[in-house]
């Protein structure tokens, strides 16, 4: 519904513009934000620009929290997103326990992408134990991701642990553009993998984590946007980090509000599926681009 | 003023390795393949603390010294370095000031030195993928000498130069070795170690074999020894070739 906030028709415009609109924009800036930023830093950790946030198992950590907390009814409104928030928890202290133990990037990254599978599994398992069909309904609408009928209690969920995430990233600045000389360089150059891991998990977990737990899995910002915004810095990691996290922000927003007002049957497009359709072609012209790249 | 390795032992790799190098020269690590040239290279530069011995820098323990201070004094050139983003020449060399906290004048000194020193300041905005093989190689190396180490140890730092930027390259070693810098060179070449070099160490499975001045430590013996094969040098010192019999 369109509402000149100068000229309200509606009694309720107020409402829904402050209660409704407002938050649910905000919170589109600050899922799209540490998106962006856990995108840009996973990329240059990873010295990989396919690399995702949600390679290191943290978003689907966080997913299978909430399909467990909407399996069981909790109906708080901060049930959930607090079940998700221990979820992606869980995941980043499963990723430190290896981190411990091996410094090297190659296996650590396989051991994300192992818990990512697990928590992929469970949450599959989840699914199909729903007990009817209302609730498995409710569950598979959820993980597709939305930022519809949110509130301003997601907002002080998301706000503080994303902003503090991106702060976390931001300090692994320097040890990521030491990464680009790759890891027996970047460790003469002072750099301690043990650090840079624990920033890593930390920072990706807080941004993700928290943006699982008020939007839903939301794929493709942070692969897409490193690369829309590359091109415009030089080239260092630590120099894409701030750029991606604003460029996410809007990338969310402006896909939320073209979500919204799109007519579909039954309600709205999920941001999510909007996104990742918006996205998969990206993907593919950019690997159709690399290949010409390389040959 | 020096950095040294007692003992030094990486199963499989390193047996007992003693080794203690002096600034002001340039040293040279050969061997056959697989003799252990990187492995002990990468112990010298502390990236790999040996199972047995120890790498000390001035008589400290170079495990106990914090990574940013030995990175300051050791810069470390791997083999077939990577530039995992298209960053310029500039910024490349840039890298070689991350362990240091200096003012940005003191860093685009040390930037502008180490560009000049690789004859690489008219490429300086140059983004590395459009760089040939040999200008690459100098650029990394001007990442390491932008971090003005005292010492700086390379992994075959000659292998893609063509002939005229392998004169240059070590020219600008033997300036280096005349301000006090220890110069470390993994070297497959065996004629540029003897010529170019201080000292040879030479490796066979893991154990330091020979080790002195290029004359000795690369005789004629010696090579039947290591590497298995007859061959004598031939020509005047400086200029000496290796002629296989």
């Amino acid at each position: 519904m369109w509402i000149d906030p100068f000229h309200p028709v509606l009694a309720a415009a107020p409402a829904i513009l402050f209660e409704l609109r407002l938050p649910r924009g905000i919170l589109a800036l600050i899922v799209g934000a540490g998106l962006g930023g856990a995108g840009a830093a996973m990329q240059g950790y990873l010295r990989n620009p396919l690399a995702d946030p949600g390679l290191f198992g943290i978003a689907p950590g966080a997913a299978l929290g909430a399909v467990l907390a909407l399996l069981t009814g909790a109906s708080a409104v901060y049930a959930l997103p607090l079940a998700a928030l221990i979820g992606a928890g869980t995941a980043m202290a499963l990723l430190a326990q290896i981190a411990g133990r091996t410094a090297g990037v190659t296996l650590f990254t396989l051991a994300g992408m192992m818990i990512a599978s697990l928590a992929g599994a469970l949450t599959s398992l989840a699914i199909s134990l729903a007990p009817n069909p209302f609730a498995l309904s409710e569950i598979v609408t959820w993980l597709m991701g939305a930022l519809t009928d949110r509130g301003w209690p997601d907002v002080w969920i998301a706000a503080p642990l994303t902003f503090a995430g991106l702060l976390v990233l931001t300090l692994a600045g320097r040890d990521l553009d030491a990464l680009t000389l790759g890891e027996d360089a970047a460790r003469s150059l002072g750099v301690e993998p043990r650090r840079v891991q624990a920033l890593m998990i930390a920072g990706v977990g807080l941004t993700v984590g928290a943006g699982v737990a008020v939007a839903g899995i939301i794929g493709f910002v942070g692969l897409m946007v490193p690369h829309l915004v590359r091109r415009f810095t030089d080239r260092r990691p630590s120099r894409l980090i701030v750029p991606s996290a604003l460029a996410g922000a809007l990338l969310v927003l402006v896909a939320d509000m073209l979500c919204r007002i799109m007519p579909l049957a039954g309600g709205e497009l999920r941001l999510g599926i909007g996104l990742s359709l918006l996205g998969a072609p990206f993907f593919l012209a950019l690997l159709l681009r690399m290949r010409k790249g390389l040959a | 003023m020096t950095l040294a390795l007692h003992g030094g032992t990486v199963s499989g790799r390193l047996d007992d390795a003693t080794l203690e190098l002096r600034p002001g020269e340039i040293t040279a690590i050969c061997g056959p393949n697989g003799a252990g040239k990187s492995t002990l290279l990468t112990v010298l530069a502390g990236l790999l603390a040996p199972g047995a011995g120890e790498t000390s820098l001035d008589r400290e323990r170079l495990g106990k010294l914090p990574p940013r201070s030995r990175a300051q004094a050791i810069g470390y050139l791997p083999q077939n370095a990577e530039i995992a983003w298209d960053i310029d020449v500039a910024t490349l060399a840039a890298l070689g000031r991350l362990p240091w906290r200096t003012s940005p004048k003191e860093d685009r000194a040390a930037i502008a030195g180490a560009l000049a020193a690789t004859d690489l300041a008219p490429l300086a905005h140059r983004p590395v993928s459009q760089l040939s093989g040999g200008e690459r190689a100098r650029a990394l190396l001007a990442r390491v000498l932008a971090g003005r180490p005292r010492w700086i140890l390379a992994d075959e730092p000659f292998a893609a130069l063509d002939l005229a930027h392998q004169a240059a390259l070590l020219r600008t070693f033997r300036a280096l070795a005349e301000e006090g810098v220890g110069v470390v060179l993994v070297l497959h070449d065996l004629a540029r170690a003897m010529n170019g070099a201080d000292r040879a160490v030479v490796l066979e499975r893991g154990r330091i074999v020979a080790d002195g001045p290029p004359a000795q430590s690369l005789a004629s013996a010696q090579l039947a020894q290591t590497w298995g094969v007859g061959a004598e040098w031939i020509g005047e010192p400086g200029r000496r070739a290796l002629s296989l019999l």
